[in-house]
């Protein structure tokens, strides 16, 4: 814990105000990753993930707005820089992978131009040699075939898997040392998404980067992540190392998830009820009423995060009134 | 099918908070009320259709507020008459394309080769200048006033079919109404009981739309002579008039009638601004 | 390549398109009520006076053998004589037609600047003080009859401040024309050298150019702002600003989205000009074809409005032509 960490989320709160009222879509949100750790980001859609990484990217666009809270990539908080300050951090120190490739790339221009932009955004006048063989040198080592022939084409083109890869080296071109994937390979044949997920782990683990990969997929957190930030109704209610939190998950809602993932051997449960809406919050935790281990209490007290099995040797938190041993318990015996 | 009836019931509650997001709905609403209000009732200080030939073009004064044309009507009086008269028929107008022209899209919005053949005939009739064709209808079918509103609804069914069978083609595919269909509601009773009530916020906001554009054409036909019977008054029959003193000067005798259509036609956009507004908070 | 091959299927589309619309302005006439004899005639006719102007028209020939010759006519590019100038309506299109092309290109190029700059400012901020202050301009804008504000811009600019000269037409009275190479008075004094006629003409566009060019900015301005907004909240925009681009380069990105609906608005808007200029034309004195239709659909001068609707028709479809290849141009994605 002596040395700082590269990326340190502390508080995040952001927030929209809709026609019905202010909406904390980021609530208090903290986390942390290191060098050569990828970081899983869970929850069910309108958890929060998608706000959490975009409030540290700085891309919360009116009417919403990062209210509180520190982002601290390097030991610099990221909040605290100018518009100016923040787009030069974005592409350069965090690189951003998209959810859908054809939807992110500009369909318009050819991709070496896409390339080209990029870097003349960060470095000034480049010439468009210089920019071609650096974007060449990308593409190759993110496993693309025939560079040249595909800068010279259009993103519509490409298949999936290519489409990705471009997305991949257009946020690698100027050796950021944060990714951020949004559900990288959710638009993707479950062939490929292994491909793409194998480069970006040997991007972050063998060239010392760190990621932070938002997802619905459990499976995918468990082969590719180090450590998971559970989240549920824009809170983190779970922290740890993903082996540790898979084997005993300290959340009823973290357990709930596991068990809605079909495993052999196993029934599948699935969990009853949605997401609370984020502006009739409800008073106490908002997950009692779908929780099977809910108490009183629940519905009273608002649950802090709090560290959990502190035998285990490791750092875990969990935001839940009931005793962890009791949930994971009753975890085990269901797998 | 439970969200619909939630919205009914509550539909006083939302239309004041519509009404407080969208201040423009109720500012434009009650602008137009006032006018036709001040058109039928308030008392005139002269005749608007006698001139007084021996006081042409006076200034705005305190015998004449808004002066005198260069026919010896009294400005102020004529621009309040014309609200009597170019409102009702706009209004008219408009709604009767609603009328007409929502069930038809409705209609329209089945599936099958003829309702696309159909749109398509009316996209070729659309683009052809309306100004022009409002004009062309009213002269060659004879100038009286059901023909002017005939030439709104020309002018302007054609936008409300096409509006509506959008908006219903793409709600066709929506699961409640797939719902109420799985459930064996009849083709009509789907919509009636479910279309409609969820293409009326469209509609709304297109009648005021169409509303403020057929005070604009129903000013240019008159401002052309075509549609009004001098000396009968009319704001663009008005601003016509204007026309030949406005370059020695004699401001006021366009001004007036130039801003009561300018008031009248804004408000109706301001409502139906205000009623897209709300739609696209909505979505 | 594929181009060539969509401009040739196009061109081999327009004597298609042109004979449907050749039908259809003639047979539109014919269903429309109201005896254009009667019209030429005056009230106060006998029904002698109009049997015999009826005849001279060839108003009692069948529908079938005036609908050949009419066609037949139409091919040898005779459109026939106005009933009241009996000039040749060719002839007169052919001056008429360019005077309002100028005049509608100007208009339009104005519109597209205010109404672009309205629109993508109105999306960038939305829901903030400068979308509500650009909704209320387009709002007005577009709340002004066209005719209104060609006389108060009048009112203004040539009576109280006198900058612009008065509305007589493309020139002033005393103004010695330069000779016609291609109807467009701006090209044509450039191309006579005659600088200070090229700025009389200048002055003339000004107050007409800007009259049409203010309200139309309104139609530009809704179109831009709910395409740009669209635009703007796309994944691509996200990316882009993702990647570290400026803003002024993220906006130019949701542009490129959003160009083509606006250009394609823009077509449509030149199309209903070519007719619906017809009364600022009108208040101008201009002699375009908007002003000459309006005339002819008054005193039902048929051979001037089939004219008319031919040469709106005939512009639409070249217009629809020069959009189809444009937007080839600027879109890789398509492909026909």
């Amino acid at each position: 814990m002596s040395t700082p960490r590269l990326l340190d989320v502390r508080g995040v709160v952001a927030s929209y105000d809709s026609a019905r009222g202010i909406v904390k879509a980021v609530n208090a949100v903290s986390f942390s990753a290191d060098r050569r750790e990828m970081v899983g980001i869970v929850g069910e859609s309108g958890c929060g993930k998608s706000a959490t990484i975009r409030a540290l990217l700085g891309l919360i666009r009116p009417p919403g707005k990062v209210v509180a809270g520190e982002v601290l990539l390097d030991g610099q908080d990221l909040l605290k820089m100018t518009k100016k300050e923040i787009r030069q951090v974005r592409g350069d120190k965090i690189g951003f992978v998209a959810q859908n490739p054809f939807a992110a790339l500009n369909p318009i221009y050819k991709i070496h131009r896409q390339f080209h932009n990029v870097i003349k955004a960060h470095e000034g006048r480049s010439s468009r040699r210089s920019t071609r063989k650096r974007a060449v040198e990308m593409l190759e080592a993110v496993g693309i075939p025939g560079p040249e022939r595909i800068l010279n084409g259009y993103a519509h083109e490409l298949s999936g898997g290519m489409a990705q890869r471009v997305v991949i080296a257009l946020a690698l071109i100027l050796d950021p040392e944060l990714i951020v994937a949004d559900e990288p390979t959710t638009a993707l044949d479950v062939t490929i998404q292994r491909q793409i997920l194998d480069l970006l782990r040997r991007k972050t683990v063998d060239e010392g980067r760190s990621l932070l990969l938002v997802t619905h997929d459990l499976g995918v957190v468990a082969q590719y992540c180090d450590r998971v930030v559970v989240m549920y109704a824009g809170k983190v209610v779970e922290t740890g190392a993903v082996s540790e939190v898979f084997a005993r998950p300290a959340h009823p809602y973290t357990r709930g998830l596991l068990q809605s993932v079909p495993r052999r051997g196993t029934k599948v449960q699935t969990l009853e009820g949605r997401v609370p809406s984020l502006i009739d919050y409800p008073p106490g935790c908002a997950f009692a009423d779908r929780c099977v281990f809910v108490i009183d209490r629940c519905r009273k007290e608002v649950p802090e995060l709090r560290p959990a099995f502190a035998d285990g040797g490791s750092v875990r938190e969990v935001r839940c009134h009931v005793n962890e041993q009791e949930v994971c318990a009753d975890a085990t015996v269901n797998s | 099918m439970g969200e619909l009836r939630h919205r009914s019931g509550e539909t006083l509650k939302a239309s004041f908070r519509v009404l407080r997001d969208q201040p423009g709905i109720g500012i434009g609403l009650s602008v137009v009320v006032l006018m036709l209000l001040a058109g039928f009732f308030l008392p005139l200080p002269y005749s608007p259709t006698r001139p007084d030939p021996l006081n042409v073009l006076q200034p705005p004064s305190s015998l004449h507020w808004f002066g005198t044309d260069s026919n010896g009507f009294d400005v102020f009086s004529r621009t309040i008459a014309s609200a009597a008269r170019d409102l009702p028929l706009a209004l008219i107008g408009t709604l009767l394309s609603a009328l007409v022209g929502v069930p038809l899209g409705l209609l329209a919005s089945t599936k099958g080769p003829w309702s696309e053949r159909i749109m398509r005939g009316l996209d070729v009739f659309q683009s052809f200048p309306l100004v022009v064709l409002a004009i062309a209808i009213v002269t060659l079918m004879g100038n009286r006033l059901e023909n002017v509103i005939i030439a709104i609804l020309i002018v302007n069914v054609p936008r409300f079919m096409r509006l509506v069978r959008s908006e219903a083609l793409s709600l066709r595919e929506s699961r409640f109404i797939e719902a109420a269909r799985a459930v064996g509601a009849t083709p009509l009773r789907v919509m009636r009981k479910h279309m409609f009530p969820n293409v009326i916020g469209v509609v709304l906001s297109q009648t005021s739309l169409a509303a403020a554009q057929a005070i604009g054409i129903i000013a240019a036909l008159s401002f052309l002579g075509v549609g009004v019977s001098p000396p009968n008054p009319s704001w663009g029959l008005m601003i016509q008039t204007g026309v030949r003193s406005i370059t020695s000067g004699d401001w006021w005798v366009i001004v007036f009638p130039g801003m009561a259509v300018l008031i009248a036609v804004a408000a109706f956009n301001l409502v139906a601004d205000g009623l897209q507004m709300r739609q696209e908070n909505e979505r | 390549m594929s181009l060539f091959k969509l401009v040739g299927k196009r061109l081999l589309l327009i004597p298609v398109s042109l004979f449907i619309l050749v039908s259809l302005s003639f047979l539109l006439l014919e269903l429309m009520p109201g005896n254009p004899a009667i019209t030429i005639a005056g009230d106060f006719a006998s029904d002698e006076e109009i049997a015999k102007i009826e005849a001279s028209l060839g108003l009692n020939d069948p529908l079938g053998a005036r609908y050949l010759s009419y066609v037949g006519s139409v091919v040898r590019g005779d459109l026939g004589r106005s009933f009241f100038s009996n000039e040749p309506v060719l002839a007169e299109l052919s001056e008429r037609l360019p005077a309002t092309m100028e005049l509608v290109i100007l208009a339009l190029i104005v519109a597209g600047i205010v109404g672009l700059f309205l629109g993508v400012l109105g999306a960038y901020y939305r829901g903030r003080k400068v979308d509500q202050i650009t909704r209320g301009t387009v709002t007005l804008f577009q709340s002004i009859p066209d005719f209104l504000m060609a006389l108060l811009l009048i009112f203004f600019l040539f009576y109280l401040w006198s900058v612009a000269p008065a509305p007589v037409g493309r020139l002033g009275f005393s103004d010695v024309a330069v000779d016609t190479t291609t109807g467009f008075l701006l090209i044509d004094t450039l191309i006579a050298g005659d600088v200070n006629a090229f700025f009389v003409a200048g002055q003339h566009l000004f107050l007409p150019v800007l009259a049409l060019g203010i309200v139309y900015a309104a139609y530009f301005g809704k179109t831009a702002r709910s395409t740009m907004a669209i635009a703007l909240d796309s994944t691509q925009v996200e990316f882009a600003r993702a990647c570290g681009l400026p803003e002024r380069k993220v906006v130019y990105y949701a542009f490129l989205q959003a160009r083509t609906p606006i250009l394609t608005y823009g077509a449509i808007l030149f199309g209903a000009l070519i007719g619906g200029a017809a009364i600022i034309e009108t208040i101008f004195s201009w002699p375009g074809v908007g002003n000459w239709a309006l005339s002819a659909i008054l005193s039902l001068d048929i051979p001037v409005i089939q004219g008319f609707i031919l040469a709106a028709g005939f512009v639409t479809i070249t217009l629809f032509l020069l959009l189809d290849v444009l937007i080839v141009l600027l879109d890789p994605r398509v492909r026909f």
